[in-house]
């Protein structure tokens, strides 16, 4: 006890060295869920965080929306005239899409289960430095739970790794520890996205007969059950086809502009939207 | 407590405690990444924490080194996908290093303070790196990432003796002459210590 209380002040930093490796042993192999303690510590410090953003986003608008108008009225008479030529063009494609579900009900094919999306606002970015991960302002409260695709009308942005009942951390497809399963759109080449800590992802096991070129948009296979089919992950940047290597060395820009995200899409899984339907019908059940 | 009394304490050096500290040293750590987001620095790793963790050391203080450094550490666990206790035990094993060889380290000049927060910095990455090559499937990092750890650790130890300027006439001491505002036990009273 004597030796202790002497040499106190390094036995409480062995302690604390002690502490940080049980926490750290206690986490493996446990995913990347929250506990209830760091539940508990999201729902206090992610306030602060939506604070800070949204005084900043309050200022970022007021400059925009009142001080920076200087060639507004060009601006709006170029936009107008290029909605002109945008509704011409969407009457051509209004009936296209009319012709193609004709022919879809021709063949009896069932049309894309009703996916919900859950609109949610990032509140924070990752603080060390060293993962690609938001904070966005949905939690469990909301029906949001692990493993939900998130998109925005670019395309893919991660995947939901941690939830509280008001917040979820999402881990963003730019992450090292990303992979999503992906098609070339025109080719059908499979392969696999993977982040690479930058803005750039790599496109993994693509095989040397897969036809890829740049520019060639990536979307998601729909195989491993968490993004539907047919979403935009990103954009070929670059090929390179040594003869020394089994796959080709595909690099991928991310279609979504990370240094412009504000607002997320969350898509509900068919259990959740099952779940919804069937408290509805409850209600009504209990109605009549 | 009016006015008045606050800068009475502020003078005698009470005013500006370690609770204080560490209150801004967790708004560091809770806004950090979306400052670094707003001005689109996202790829540098500037972060304060080693710099109060030095400046701690400087004092004498590795009782309250240590448990800022588990509490920061931990906070950036939460708020990263990373495993829990990764940067705790990333800063807390740092810190204790710099402690004990704190017979060989000087901390009363500025300018090796200065250069320990950029070796601080480059440890912590290499630290992180071999713990997650040890406990997970060992993603590698890529190459470009090592030209910004080396900016950022230049970087924030050019941020490093402002700081401590600040720092040290924040807690009510007299910091006109920016060498002695790191001087070991010379000057205990900042930041009521």
């Amino acid at each position: 006890m004597a030796i202790f209380l002497e040499h106190k002040t390094k036995w409480v930093a062995y302690i604390f060295v002690a502490l940080s490796v049980i926490l750290l042993s206690l986490s493996i192999g446990k995913g990347q869920e929250w506990n209830p303690a760091e539940k508990l510590a999201i729902e206090i410090t992610a306030p602060i965080q939506k604070c800070f953003i949204g005084t900043v986003r309050f200022l970022k608008d007021s400059w925009k929306n009142y001080f920076f108008l200087a060639g507004a009225r060009q601006e709006n008479l170029r936009l107008k005239a290029r909605i002109e030529l945008l509704e011409f063009e969407n009457s051509g494609y209004q009936e296209a899409l009319l012709t193609n579900k004709r022919l879809q009900d021709l063949l009896n094919i069932q049309d894309k289960p009703d996916n919900l999306l859950l609109p949610a606002m990032v509140t924070g970015w990752d603080s060390s430095g060293m993962f690609k991960s938001i904070i966005i302002d949905k939690g469990s409260r909301e029906g949001v739970s692990i493993n939900m695709a998130v998109v925005n009308s670019e395309g893919v942005v991660g995947r939901v790794v941690s939830v509280s009942p008001h917040y979820s951390q999402v881990l963003l497809v730019t992450d090292q520890n990303s992979a999503i399963d992906g098609l070339v759109q025109s080719s059908r080449g499979r392969g696999m996205v993977k982040g690479s800590g930058s803005d750039e992802c790599y496109f993994d096991y693509v095989i040397k007969t897969c036809e890829i070129k740049q520019g060639d948009a990536i979307v998601t296979s729909g195989l491993g059950g968490i993004f539907p089919k047919g979403l935009c992950l990103g954009r070929v940047e670059s090929v390179d086809d040594s003869p020394y290597e089994l796959f080709k060395d595909v690099r991928v820009i991310s279609a979504v502009n990370f240094n412009k995200l504000e607002e997320v899409l969350i898509i509900m899984t068919k259990d959740f939207i099952a779940l919804r339907k069937g408290r509805a019908q409850g209600e009504d059940g209990a109605l009549r | 407590m009016g006015i008045g009394g606050l800068i009475r304490r502020w003078r005698a050096g009470i005013s500006f405690s370690f609770p204080i500290l560490c209150a801004l040293s967790a708004i560091f750590v809770l806004l950090r990444g979306s400052i670094s987001h707003l001005l689109g620095i996202e790829w540098l790793d500037i972060d304060l924490i080693p710099i109060v963790l030095i400046y701690l050391l400087g004092k004498d203080q590795e009782l309250r080194a240590g448990v800022l450094a588990f509490c920061m550490g931990t906070l950036t666990d939460i708020l990263t996908p990373a495993q829990l206790g990764l940067f705790a035990l990333t800063y807390c094993t740092i810190t204790l290093g710099l402690n004990h060889c704190r017979q060989f380290l000087d901390f009363t000049n500025i300018k090796t303070s200065a250069l320990f927060v950029a070796m601080y910095l480059l440890t912590k990455w290499a630290f992180v790196l071999v713990v997650l090559r040890l406990f997970t499937t060992g993603n590698l990092i890529p190459s470009t990432s090592f030209i910004s750890v080396f900016l950022s650790a230049l970087i924030t130890s050019l941020l490093a003796p402002p700081l401590f300027y600040l720092m040290d006439l924040a807690g009510g001491g007299r910091a006109s002459g920016t060498l002695i505002t790191i001087s070991g036990n010379t000057h205990g009273r900042a930041f009521g210590l």
